[in-house]
Formats: C-alpha cells, sequence, structure tokens
C-alpha cells in the first residue's frame, strides 16, 4: 500500500495506543494487549491496523460488550446483538486453535473483520495454512506470512461481513514484512480519542500529592 | 566439615535460591549492582572489540548553545550520539519528566547522520516528548546541569584551578538525565529491529551507549565554556577528577510498572544473576587471588559506604543497617577460610543468617566479581526476543488452578477486601500523561486503574474458577470471563522469576523498591531517594573514558577509588 500521506509509528508505539484505545470502550485488558498484538501483526504485514481497530471501536462504542461475543452453541458463531467482535472472536478462535485448524466454525457478520486475522494466523502458526474470505476478499496465513486477495476497499472494510474459514490453500507471494507502521492520520487520531478515555483527569487531590518527580522513562 | 569428595558432589546440586526468597519486594529493593549489569557489560565489550570513538563534529558558543557528534564504531556498524546545548535559565531546570527545556538534548543515531538528518533532528530532539525521531534513531533523551556543581567547576578551571575535590564527591555528576527512551518511543526504532545484532544482546545496550556518550559529552563541555570563559589561562579538568564524574539520573513512578509490564525480562534478569551465584557457590575451593580481590572489594565497600546517600528516612534505615553488615562482614572476614570447602555457598549460608537484605546482596554481587569467566556469559541470556506471551485453551481449569495455586499462594493468602491491603491504585493522569500511585479510597481513580496489582487480580482469577469443574477447558472459562484474560495469560506463561511476590497497591508499599531492583541492573550506584516514588542514581561514575578504555579499566571501574 502506498505510504503517501500516512504517519509513520514504531510498533511499540501502535501497540501501546491500541491497547489504551481497546480498554478506553470498556474491554478488559487482556483483550486490549490481544488487541494490542494484533495490530501489530497487521502493521508487520504492511496494513493499518490502527484504522482496522478505530473502526471496529467507533461501531462498538457506548454499546454492551456482551452483545459481540461469540454464541458456541453450534457450528456456526453468532452474536447476541447481531455482528461479532473480532476481538472475542478471535481470542475465542484462537483459545481453541487445535480443534479450528482441523474443523473451523461459521462465523455470523464479523465487523472490521480483517482484524481476525491476526488471531487466524495464530491459529495456523504450527499447524499449517488457513484461508479466509469475506466480502470478495481471499486471505491467506500459515502464521507468520500473509498473502491475500481483493481490493484494499474490501480488505479494510469496517462495516460487518459474513466470514468463511477454511483449512488449507496456498500461500503464494507472502506480503513483504515491515518493521514500521504507516498509519492513516483519521485513524491514529480516532484511536488516540477512545485511548485518553483511560486517563484519569486531574484533581486537586492528585494534583497535590504529586507523582514524585525524576525520569519516569529510562526504559 | 565436609571432604572434598563430598564437596564436589554438592557443588553440582547448588540450586539457583527460591523466588519465595528473591522475588520480595523489600529485597529487590537491596540489589546492588553486579558484574552482569548493563553498564558494565557495554564497557567490557567495547573493550574485548576494540570500538572506536571520535567526535566529528563539535561547535558550541560561549554560552553552550550549539551541537556535537560523538561516533561509537564496533567491528561491524557506527553509532552516533548528537548532542544539542542549549541556553536554559535557571528558573526551568526541573528533575521531573515532565518540562519543557533542558539545557541539553540527546539522540542516539543508528549509523552515521548526514547533514541533512542533523537539521531534521535540531528540528526535533530539543522538544523531546512533543518531537519525532525515526528509525534511524535509538534513543531520545536530554539532561540538566547539578546546579550545585555545574557553575563551581567551570569557573574554577576559567580560573585555571582545578575544582573542590570534596563538592564534586558529594555530588558526582555534572549533569543528571531526567528522560533516556528507546525502544521505539517518539517514532525511534523498536528493540525488534536491532535485537539481532550481537552488541544488542543484552538489555538496555543503546540506552547505557547513550548515557555513556552524554557523559563523555558533558565532560568536553564544561572544559569548552571553562575555555571560553577564561581563555588561555583555563585549565583542563584533571582527567583523573573527570574519572570521579559520572551521569546522573532521576527516576520517578513511570519507570516502576516496566518490571511489572515485562514478567519474562524482569525472570531473564533475575534469572541470569541467580544462576551466577549458584555457579559461583558451587566452586569447591577458591584460588588466594579470587579471595583477595573479594577481600578488597569489600573494604572499597567498606570505605565508600559511609558516605553514601542517607537523607530519605527509608535510605537512612537501609545505610545503617548496611554499615551494621559491613562491620560484621569484616569481622567475619578477619577469621573466615574463603579457600577450601566450598567456600562461597558457606559465605551466603553466614550472610543469610547474619546479615539484613542490603548486606546478603551486596555479599551475592560481590562474589561474582572473581569469576568473569564463569559468569559473564549470562548476560546474553538477559533480552526478551520472544513472540508475545499466548494463551494455552486447551489447558484445563484444573491445571490452571493447581499452576497458579503454585506460583500465587503468596497472593492468595492476602486479605483483598481489607481496605489497607488495595489501599493505592495506579493510573495515568490525563494531565501528564505519566503513571501515578493514588489512594483508591480517596481519589476518584479507581476507574482509571492500570493492571499493576497482578496478586489481586490473579487471586480474583482463582475466586471466578472455583466455580469450574476440573476437566473444562480454560478457552470456555475465558468465554464467560474476558475479565481474567490477562491474569490467565501471566499464570500460564510465569516463570520462576518473572512476578514480583508482594502486594503493589497496599498502603505501604514502596515503590522506591521496584526502581532499585531495575537501576541496579543498570549499573546504577548512589541511590539517593528524594521521597518514596522518585530517586536519584549515578551512572557510569569511575568509567574510563574513550581512550583509557581497555581490557584493564573495562571491568571493575565501578569500584574504583572515589567512583562509588
Amino acid at each position: 500500500m502506498s505510504h503517501g500521506a500516512l504517519i509513520e509509528h514504531s510498533f511499540s508505539e501502535v501497540m501501546a495506543l491500541a491497547r489504551a484505545a481497546t480498554r478506553g470502550v470498556g474491554d478488559a485488558w487482556g483483550t486490549a494487549e490481544d488487541a494490542a498484538t494484533a495490530v501489530q501483526w497487521l502493521h508487520r504485514q504492511g496494513l493499518d491496523g490502527v484504522t482496522a481497530l478505530a473502526d471496529l471501536l467507533t461501531a462498538r462504542d457506548g454499546r454492551t460488550v456482551g452483545d459481540w461475543v461469540p454464541r458456541l452453541e453450534d457450528s456456526v458463531w453468532t452474536a447476541a446483538g447481531g455482528r461479532l467482535c473480532p476481538l472475542a472472536t478471535g481470542a475465542a478462535l484462537a483459545d481453541r486453535r487445535a480443534a479450528v485448524m482441523v474443523a473451523p466454525p461459521g462465523l455470523g457478520p464479523v465487523v472490521a473483520p480483517l482484524l481476525l486475522m491476526p488471531f487466524i494466523a495464530d491459529v495456523a502458526r504450527g499447524q499449517g495454512v488457513l484461508t479466509v474470505t469475506w466480502a470478495g476478499v481471499t486471505a491467506v496465513t500459515d502464521g507468520a506470512g500473509l498473502a491475500y486477495d481483493g481490493a484494499m476497499s474490501a480488505l479494510m472494510i469496517g462495516a460487518a461481513r459474513p466470514v468463511v474459514l477454511r483449512p488449507g490453500g496456498r500461500l503464494r507471494a507472502a506480503v513483504k514484512l515491515c518493521d514500521r507502521a504507516f498509519v492513516a492520520p483519521a485513524g491514529l487520531q480516532r484511536l488516540s480519542l477512545f485511548a485518553d478515555r483511560t486517563l484519569a483527569p486531574a484533581t486537586a487531590e492528585s494534583r497535590a500529592r504529586g507523582a514524585g518527580g525524576g525520569d519516569d522513562s529510562l526504559g | 566439615m565436609k571432604t572434598p569428595a563430598t564437596a564436589r558432589a554438592a557443588a553440582a546440586a547448588i540450586p539457583r535460591r527460591s523466588p519465595r526468597t528473591v522475588m520480595r519486594l523489600a529485597r529487590l529493593g537491596a540489589l546492588h549492582q553486579s558484574r552482569l549489569s548493563f553498564m558494565r557489560v557495554l564497557t567490557r565489550r567495547m573493550a574485548a572489540e576494540g570500538w572506536r570513538f571520535a567526535r566529528p563534529h563539535f561547535r558550541f558558543d560561549a554560552a553552550g548553545v550549539g551541537r556535537a557528534v560523538y561516533t561509537a564504531t564496533t567491528p561491524t556498524r557506527t553509532y552516533s550520539l548528537v548532542a544539542f546545548g542549549h541556553d536554559l535559565p535557571d528558573a526551568q531546570r526541573s528533575d521531573r519528566v515532565i518540562a519543557e527545556a533542558w539545557d541539553a538534548t540527546f539522540t542516539l543515531v543508528d549509523g552515521v547522520p548526514s547533514a541533512a538528518d542533523l537539521d531534521r533532528l535540531a528540528g526535533q530532539v530539543p522538544y523531546q516528548e512533543a518531537g519525532r525521531v525515526g528509525a534511524g534513531e535509538l534513543c531520545l533523551a536530554r539532561a540538566n546541569k547539578s546546579a550545585r556543581l555545574w557553575r563551581q567547576v567551570v569557573d574554577a578551571l576559567a580560573a585555571g584551578r582545578q575544582p573542590d575535590l570534596a563538592s564534586l564527591a558529594e555530588v558526582g555528576y555534572l549533569m543528571r538525565t531526567t528522560a533516556v527512551y528507546g525502544s521505539g518511543k517518539f517514532g525511534a526504532a523498536d528493540y525488534q529491529m536491532i535485537a539481532d545484532r550481537p552488541e544488542m544482546s543484552t538489555p538496555f545496550q543503546a540506552e547505557m551507549l547513550t548515557v555513556y556518550l552524554i557523559r563523555v559529552f558533558v565532560r568536553d563541555l564544561v572544559n569548552h565554556l571553562a575555555r571560553a570563559e577564561g581563555g588561555a589561562a583555563a585549565a583542563e579538568l584533571d582527567p583523573a577528577l573527570a574519572t570521579r564524574i559520572g551521569i546522573g539520573n532521576s527516576t520517578g513512578l513511570g519507570m516502576a510498572p516496566f518490571l511489572i509490564n515485562h514478567p519474562r525480562l524482569l525472570n531473564n534478569w533475575i534469572d541470569a544473576r541467580e544462576t551466577a551465584i549458584a555457579r559461583v557457590r558451587a566452586r569447591p575451593t577458591a584460588r588466594a587471588e579470587e579471595a583477595d580481590l573479594f577481600r578488597g572489594l569489600v573494604a572499597a565497600i567498606g570505605a565508600a559506604q559511609p558516605h553514601w546517600p542517607a537523607a530519605h528516612p527509608i535510605q537512612g534505615a537501609k545505610q545503617a543497617a548496611l554499615g551494621a553488615d559491613l562491620a560484621r562482614l569484616d569481622a567475619h572476614l578477619q577469621t573466615a577460610d574463603l579457600i577450601a570447602d566450598m567456600p562461597w555457598d558457606r559465605l551466603m549460608d553466614w550472610a543469610a543468617n547474619a546479615l539484613s537484605e542490603e548486606g546478603q546482596e551486596l555479599v551475592a554481587s560481590l562474589m561474582l566479581e572473581p569469576y568473569g569467566v564463569l559468569v559473564d556469559d549470562l548476560a546474553a541470556t538477559m533480552a526478551d526476543r520472544d513472540p508475545p506471551p499466548r494463551i494455552d485453551g486447551a489447558m484445563t481449569v484444573g491445571t490452571l488452578r493447581r499452576r497458579l495455586a503454585a506460583a500465587y499462594d503468596w497472593a492468595l493468602a492476602v486479605d483483598w477486601t481489607a481496605p489497607a491491603a488495595a489501599a493505592r491504585a495506579w493510573y495515568v493522569s490525563a494531565e501528564k500523561r505519566e503513571p501515578r500511585l493514588g489512594e483508591r479510597y480517596e481519589e476518584p481513580i479507581a476507574a482509571y486503574e492500570q493492571p499493576l496489582a497482578p496478586g489481586r487480580d490473579v487471586a480474583a482469577a482463582d475466586r471466578a474458577l472455583a466455580d469450574w469443574p476440573d476437566d473444562a477447558p480454560v478457552a470456555d472459562f475465558l468465554l464467560s470471563h474476558p475479565a481474567h484474560r490477562h491474569s490467565v495469560r501471566r499464570i500460564q506463561n510465569a516463570a520462576p522469576y518473572s512476578e514480583i511476590r508482594d502486594n503493589t497497591i497496599a498502603k505501604d508499599f514502596v515503590a522506591i523498591d521496584m526502581l532499585r531492583a531495575k537501576l541496579s541492573f543498570f549499573g546504577a550506584t548512589r541511590f539517593d531517594p528524594r521521597s518514596d516514588r522518585w530517586v536519584r542514581i549515578c551512572m557510569f561514575a569511575g568509567a574510563p573514558y574513550p581512550a583509557d578504555l581497555c581490557s584493564a579499566t573495562a571491568d571493575r571501574w565501578v569500584y574504583a577509588d572515589g567512583a562509588l
């Protein structure tokens, strides 16, 4: 993808931002950690994980977390609220990686489906290759590498789309891995606003108590 | 008394100390630098590999405004410190990480900066957090002059005199860093980008190199300003005095969460040190020169320790205990046999009964000194290059519960409903964007709490797990309880030394113990707490400057006369 007009960040910066933003909409810290790892994985593949996460959090903001979590009652996972969160769904897939590799479940519509890919890569890692399709996109991963066909607009779609997972596939011409994150400014800005919600407003007491001083940062 | 044969048999079986002993906060807060400390690893490598140093650019006016470039060249590549000098009014000089102007600002460049790089950096580095660096930069740092000492030293040198030794010895440094950012901060290169380089195989080597080169810059700048003021009559800072001078650093609460947020790193650091201690304890005998070296270092510490900072009551108590420990150790060493029958194992056993934690950890660090050949390889095991820790959803609840009970029994023993057990909460303030420690029951901060109380959180996971059958998979538990995902990942990936086994939100929690633990691994000396939550230290005091760096000077400089 073109790097024109994109802002360059380190991976640790986008991870810190993704973690705080996910926490900012009320998710558990453990889910926020998954989101950070997922966003980094996408940027390593040259994809704008920050913008994908901003789309997801925008869709979910203000709605009950539980509505987006998959119900595993039958062979197709669906959400009570109709749309699946890729973080909750991805974690549920990764937590069942052996079973998913053999017989992947069907998935109802998933918001910002690109965010599933890091979790599916985690399932595939050391086990084989998985192929994922949504909205005309076909993405193949063996854990480390990713290959995809389809329009960038479909790959990056923020709306919910049904996702089909199947074992196997051929990983032709995996994308070149990147050392840096290239982020659309709007995505960065939206994610920063979510992240800021984790910051405690200053109070007279906290100012008076102070934090001590000094180097808060050697490391 | 053991025979040599049984001693050798025992030697193979000296275990590392238990995490139950080592991972208590009070003990971590009593750690001392050792030969595995990151500053010493760096100076040894620089000497062993014959790194070359140069100063291709140095131009400052009489007020100290200008820029300099210092290069350090390894056998395969060059790193460059770019330094900017500023004219900072006294009123703006602050120890706080939160500030907007500094006496000097720095970046460590991966390679040699071009003229265009220097111009770009000049527009960013002086603004620190408000600026951006890039993939070609490894660190971002700043420093302020010691208000007490700087003027005095420049004036003395300008007048052709050497500065007063007593003042130098008391302060220990001419400039103090208030931040040394690395690993991806503010746009810099991530550690992963440099992790496969041999010289970066020990943690924080880029940061330590930055500080090492800052120290060279500070010496050069003070000489330059003295010449600008005194002209031909000015004296050059006596190299022996310059060697005693380190770089100060003030470190606050922001650093404390690091050890909790990086459990694998913490494990690797402590594991390396404990392995080194166990290897030395397992020596069946010591040679006379090894015992003599140890005795000499104890004597050097004994002479210096009474002058170490003790102003804060917490440090005052530790200093008093260490002083008594050193007296006991001195008396013990009058008659102790450090040669035969597993001398270091016996000494550690004696120390465990006779000395406070300060004294025990000092003995442990000092007895590694004669044994570089035996322990220095461990420095390469201290980094963390592994992928992010995964959750094993196929593990059963029963197995998870057993692991939890084994590694977190200390946390299950706490009554977390007691107000004193959870009196504090870690949060990040909107105003300063830095970690703070607040009073949970007195301030509206609980909703903003950071996950920095693993003991409490694991105990909560344990209560939630109680309702689940042993054979249920962890995956099902987590689908119902995503709130415990963080703790389950911690429990499943726990290593022997990955967790501080104390309550980090207790009413009586002392944050500077965490700072001391981390800074000791850097190799810091002169711990000088200014409150229970920030501390001043000294780095590289006694270290050879590039011209004097060789295998003879690269290692035990920290014990040099006047450095301690």
